[in-house]
């Protein structure tokens, strides 16, 4: 796949005294996709972001957007990178649309553009009837939006996202997952942080596993998957459950592994298709009817968990 | 300038929304002003509760205790001096008199007024005992008049006394010179008799008597009788005259001791006369010779530089320097350190916008809110002295001097501390201290030097210096240009410190919340 690299991050490193929190960490993160850092709690990922952007200074390594130095073009970068931390930086006491119009102020919106801008990004994050409301009073998927929306409203083309579904419920959560696709969709590169892993890994183009400030494995889940485990696993649960017979008759050197666990069969193999095959054909024969089959790869949480197994430290905290 | 009065008007509408701070902020300095026209707007002392006891009083010590009462100081008669001096501790009483039983003026008695202050209520007890000691003092000096009258009195008509016996004292002198001379004449006399047996008339006396007993015998006269007779006065003659040598003798003895006496005193005579002329010449060379001269040689009025109305009117430079200072560094610090905290402080920062903005925009939200705050100050002011309005001009310009430095100050607390609570405390302390070391609460005068020396450049007290020029004085700001330099050099510091700790202290902010968490 080959991508444009948007952001390069070489060598970071950053410490708070003698907490060594992001350590020799290297991205590339390519233009116009959904970049996800990953991560337990405490890992580093939101220290990561605030340094990108430039909130806290790198001890070393360099930061790069737009082939353009951190350091040394600080505000063309503030200007075309926007970011909603986890803690929704707006001011209570201000309304929806005085948020929008004071952050856009900040951010060198011009007069004239300031208020199509803000009616815009007010749609956009769906707050069309809570614009005159205080910040304060707006649920927390609302402030969520609207902490979105204020890091829209100078339209930029990278959109940083700390953890954007945080505490939210179920549903605000599928309504914030949904506004960074569409986000995304016009062609503006996020870069977002989640410690769900499956919520990145439906998601995100490109995935960067963190770890007590160490950067694992990036790549895109599949490529992650693929670098973790050529094996597929299949799950069965069958009406007779005649497992035993089933296990002798499908056998070959593909499959690799079969557990039995209650009422459901597990295999893993190398090659699914011709394990599939070979199931289906069995149960023909034994007459027996599937009540549910699914096959899988290895999910982001396994890859994961094998990563930290592999690295020998116990999460931060732990 | 678009982006700073976004910003202005972004502190403005979260100060307004904020219904406490609107209400402090907008509302505090009236109900200040409201408040302290009300209490002072009075020259006089009022409801002053006065303990007094003695064991005996009489017509000396409750002529004291009513002129006390005539100044509407309330005097409460107490029962024992450990109930009076008690009263002062609980505040029942603001002072307390103690004056001795059966209170005279005599040097046999005692006669010493003992006054019992609380001498942690420093300003009442300046003002109080002054009053107090006042009358007492009046008391006092009514009676050392009477006394000293006397003493004059005296004095005048012994010198009168002496002037008029100074003839008696010029007849005894005389007297004696006469006395002198006439014992001198007698000495001289006394000298010129002979009484003896030997001096020419004696010897002829006894010549004849024996040339009269040799012519009786020729006549022969032989009358024993006769010649017995002749005998007999020739032997009373020798015995008169033996008396009369002897008593002549004592007195030539006596006579140059009653001289040498008559003259030691004439010497007495002169010395006593030149007494008393000095005397006499002493009282009359008494200068003054006034009773109430005498009773207060000197004599002091305070005069008061401008008409007195009423307290308020001097309050006017401190009230306003309260406003400023604890509203400046009240409001300063409490934007700063809200700003600080705010969950949108991060955005503000990861904006294209210089710090610089954000620290110039918090100074003149802070001063704009101060001005209208000061606007309702001046008005009342205005109200009650009215021909202030002609230096409105340099009040506003010291004003805005005053408040810059002051809002500066409280912008470093809120940039030092890292909570709402830790920084209304620091601003709350600063101000505290500043307003403790000025003339508000102790005279500045009872510090040690090294301290006053630092205290000169307390911005309260420069700040309280340049107002009372201004609004008391009634002079040009140019009489305060020494304060107003200090306070300049006070603002040129405290933006540099703003300017150094602004991104460190936000930035040291958020590293404790990481570390924290």
């Amino acid at each position: 796949m080959v991508m444009s690299n948007q952001i390069e991050v070489k060598n970071l490193s950053k410490s708070f005294g003698k907490h060594e929190v992001l350590k020799n960490i290297s991205l590339e993160i390519p233009s116009k996709k959904i970049f996800g850092i990953i991560g337990p709690s405490g890992c580093g990922k939101t220290t990561l972001l605030k340094t990108m952007i430039g909130f806290w200074d790198a001890d070393s390594g360099s930061i790069t957007y737009e082939t353009r130095d951190l350091k040394k073009d600080s505000k063309f970068i503030r200007q075309i990178v926007g970011f909603a931390t986890q803690e929704n930086c707006v001011y209570p006491k201000l309304t929806v649309r005085e948020n929008l119009e004071y952050f856009g102020t900040l951010s060198n919106v011009p007069r004239s553009t300031l208020i199509s801008n803000r009616e815009k990004v007010i749609k956009f994050v769906h707050l069309e009837d809570s614009g005159d409301e205080l910040a304060e009073n707006l649920s927390g998927g609302m402030q969520r939006r609207l902490d979105i929306a204020c890091a829209l409203i100078h339209n930029p083309r990278i959109l940083i996202l700390d953890e954007p579904t945080e505490d939210l419920d179920p549903i605000l959560r599928k309504d914030v997952l949904a506004l960074i696709k569409r986000i995304n969709q016009d062609n503006t590169t996020i870069v977002m942080t989640s410690h769900l892993l499956h919520e990145a890994e439906q998601l995100c183009d490109v995935i960067a596993i963190l770890h007590n400030g160490r950067l694992l494995k990036c790549g895109t889940p599949e490529e992650l998957r693929k670098s973790f485990s050529k094996e597929d696993e299949i799950n069965l649960i069958t009406i007779k459950r005649q497992y035993v017979k089933l296990v002798k008759m499908i056998k070959s050197r593909n499959v690799k592994k079969i557990e039995s666990s209650g009422n459901r069969l597990t295999i893993r193999t190398a090659d699914s298709e011709d394990t599939l095959k070979r199931i289906l054909h069995a149960i023909r024969r034994l007459d027996d009817k599937i009540v549910q089959i699914d096959v899988r790869k290895p999910s982001l949480t396994e890859i994961f968990e094998s990563l930290v197994k592999k690295s020998g430290e116990a999460p931060r905290g732990h | 300038m678009v982006k700073l009065l976004e910003v202005i008007k972004k502190n403005f509408k979260i100060l307004i929304r904020s219904k406490s701070s609107a209400l402090i902020i907008l509302f505090g300095p009236l109900l200040l002003i409201l408040l302290v026209g009300t209490a002072f707007n009075t020259s006089a002392f009022y409801d002053i509760k006065v303990g007094s006891y003695s064991s005996s009083y009489n017509e000396l010590s409750n002529s004291i205790l009513q002129k006390l009462e005539q100044d509407q100081y309330k005097v409460l008669r107490t029962n024992s001096e450990e109930e009076c001096v008690h009263g002062v501790k609980t505040g029942a009483y603001h002072l307390c008199i103690v004056v001795p039983a059966d209170l005279q003026i005599s040097d046999a008695v005692e006669n010493t007024i003992g006054i019992y202050v609380d001498q942690s209520r420093l300003n009442l007890v300046y003002a109080v005992k002054g009053a107090i000691l006042n009358r007492v003092g009046e008391s006092s000096r009514e009676i050392s008049e009477s006394l000293t009258t006397v003493i004059v009195e005296e004095l005048e008509s012994s010198k009168n006394k002496i002037k008029e016996d100074a003839g008696i004292l010029t007849g005894l002198k005389t007297s004696n010179e006469l006395f002198t001379s006439n014992i001198q004449r007698i000495e001289t006399e006394l000298a010129g008799i002979d009484l003896s047996l030997t001096s020419t008339a004696t010897v002829e006396i006894l010549n004849k008597t024996k040339d009269l007993k040799a012519q009786l015998a020729v006549a022969q006269i032989t009358d024993t009788r006769t010649i017995g007779e002749i005998e007999d006065l020739t032997k009373l003659l020798k015995e008169q005259l033996d008396t009369l040598s002897g008593a002549s003798k004592l007195i030539s003895d006596i006579v140059p001791q009653i001289k040498e006496n008559a003259i030691a005193e004439s010497s007495r005579l002169v010395e006593l006369e030149r007494t008393a002329n000095r005397i006499v010449s002493n009282v009359e060379a008494i200068a003054v010779k006034d009773v109430e001269t005498l009773v207060s040689p000197i004599k002091t009025s305070v005069n008061a530089v401008t008409a007195e109305k009423t307290h308020v009117n001097y309050l006017f430079p401190t009230l306003i320097m309260m406003v400023v200072m604890f509203v400046s560094l009240l409001l300063s610090s409490l934007t700063v350190i809200r700003e600080k905290v705010s969950r949108a402080y991060f955005r503000n920062f990861i904006s294209p916008t210089k710090a610089a903005l954000f620290i110039i925009a918090t100074y003149l939200t802070n001063i704009l809110i101060i001005i209208m705050q000061l606007a309702i100050v001046l008005a009342v002011m205005l109200f009650i002295q009215p021909e202030l309005s002609e230096t409105l001009l340099e009040m506003g310009v010291a004003v805005l001097v005053i408040t810059s430095s002051f809002i500066l100050l409280g912008m470093i607390v809120g940039y030092l501390f890292n909570s709402e609570e830790t920084s209304t405390i620091g601003a709350v302390s600063l101000g505290t201290i500043l307003l403790f070391f000025s003339n508000t609460i102790i005279p500045l005068e009872a510090l040690s030097s090294s301290i006053q020396k630092i205290v000169d450049f307390n911005m309260f007290v420069v700040s309280d210096t340049i107002l009372r020029n201004i609004i008391i004085f009634e002079v040009g700001l140019k009489e305060s240009l020494p304060e107003i330099k200090i306070l300049l050099i006070h603002i040129a510091v405290f933006s540099v410190i703003i300017a150094a700790i602004y991104n460190i202290s936000s930035k040291m902010f958020n590293i404790r919340k990481y570390l924290h968490k």
